[in-house]
């Protein structure tokens, strides 16, 4: 079980299972709820139909099927979602074009990446 | 031996470079996950309420998964280079393709998840080949139909007639834009503006060389949005050859 509880709940989009369990591991320890897309189009339809959407996106840029960057783009044009802040995750170098509250790059810090989920998903 | 041009020899640096940034990045994502596996259970270790034993288990076994597919790029790249300086053997030998497949369809069963692998096969197929490479093949052709089939059913066909072997395997995900056919069979290819924005590995590419070398073919159809088949034609029996250097 975790330290500490959170009462927010976190959707993380990757198509890299590896990744996805890593960091789905890491916040639920800590006390988040994690629900799961493992590309754009999951994630959007995810927000979609469900109510209260979650705290925080935390988002991959290279995906089949819809990428980060169209994700982002579709999320920003619905206003019932487009308030929700995204985190991105990423193995790239080249992130122009994307808007996030913040862009960490693999491999991850663990500090670094839980500080910013603390400040992004009150 | 002619020499080659200062202009070939400066795009066959330019092309090495490129290579060895794409091999850096494409470490990252194993990297990635077994860096943030350990460090999680060093932290949950360290704090007041450590995991139980049997959910450090599951961890470790994360980091393990982590660190094959780091060896499994490791072996590509190795691969990659063996083909590119003709250093590369094929061991002729002769074996059942349907107990090699099976073994392969056994050892992707959890990358698949929940995706259905449907198979018809005849009861036993002997070839002759190199058993290894032709396992090598069939693991990268279903490895990509689970990672871009969109979870979606795909089906494995082997059958043969006289003198030649049918593998084919079918997915119904992402597909692959037309101009990007022959493309996704390069070196970490990177496809076109019609293409999902995905990136292929060295799979493909070690593929074409192997079945190559064993005088066989591999293609590909595919509908965007609709998903790809693969289909790999070998001889039954096979003459053993050393590859000629690649590109």
């Amino acid at each position: 079980m975790s330290n500490d509880r959170h009462n927010s709940t976190i959707l993380v989009v990757d198509d890299d299972r590896g990744a996805m369990e890593a960091l789905s591991d890491i916040l639920e320890y800590e006390g988040y709820r994690v629900e799961r897309a493992r590309n754009g189009l999951q994630a959007l339809e995810y927000l979609q139909q469900t109510r209260p959407c979650p705290s925080l996106v935390i988002l991959d840029l290279l995906m089949p099927v819809m990428d980060g960057w169209e994700f982002r783009m579709r999320q920003k044009e619905d206003p019932e979602l487009a308030n929700i802040p995204v985190l991105v995750v990423t193995a790239i170098s080249a992130t122009a074009g994307i808007d996030a509250v913040k862009i960490l790059h693999k491999p991850v810090d663990i500090n670094e990446l839980l500080k910013a989920v603390a400040i992004h998903s009150k | 031996m002619k020499e080659p041009t200062q202009g070939a020899l400066e795009a066959e640096l330019k092309l090495r470079d490129e290579f060895f940034s794409t091999v850096a990045h494409e470490l990252r994502n194993p990297l990635n996950a077994l860096h943030l596996t350990l460090a999680g259970l060093i932290r949950a270790q360290s704090s007041k309420t450590p995991m139980a034993p049997d959910q450090v288990v599951a961890r470790i076994n994360r980091a393990s998964t982590q660190v094959m597919r780091l060896s499994k790029l490791v072996d590509d790249m190795l691969d990659v280079s063996r083909i590119s300086s003709g250093r590369f053997q094929l061991q002729n030998e002769e074996f059942d393709a349907v107990a090699i497949l099976n073994d392969v369809i056994e050892r992707m069963k959890e990358q698949a998840e929940h995706t259905q692998i449907s198979v018809s096969m005849p009861a036993s197929l002997v070839m002759q080949c190199d058993r290894v490479r032709f396992a090598q093949v069939a693991s990268n052709l279903l490895s990509n139909a689970i990672q871009y089939g969109d979870q979606k059913p795909i089906e494995i066909h082997l059958g043969s007639d006289d003198a030649t072997i049918r593998l084919v395997v079918v997915d119904h995900g992402i597909g692959i834009a037309d101009e990007d056919r022959e493309r996704i069979f390069e070196r970490f290819a990177k496809l076109g503006k019609d293409s999902p924005n995905v990136r292929f590995g060295l799979g493909l590419w070690i593929s074409r060389e192997v079945v190559g070398a064993m005088h066989g073919t591999i293609g590909v159809s595919s509908r965007l949005g609709q998903g790809s088949t693969f289909t790999v034609e070998l001889r039954k029996a096979n003459v053993t050859r050393a590859m000629a250097p690649s590109a």
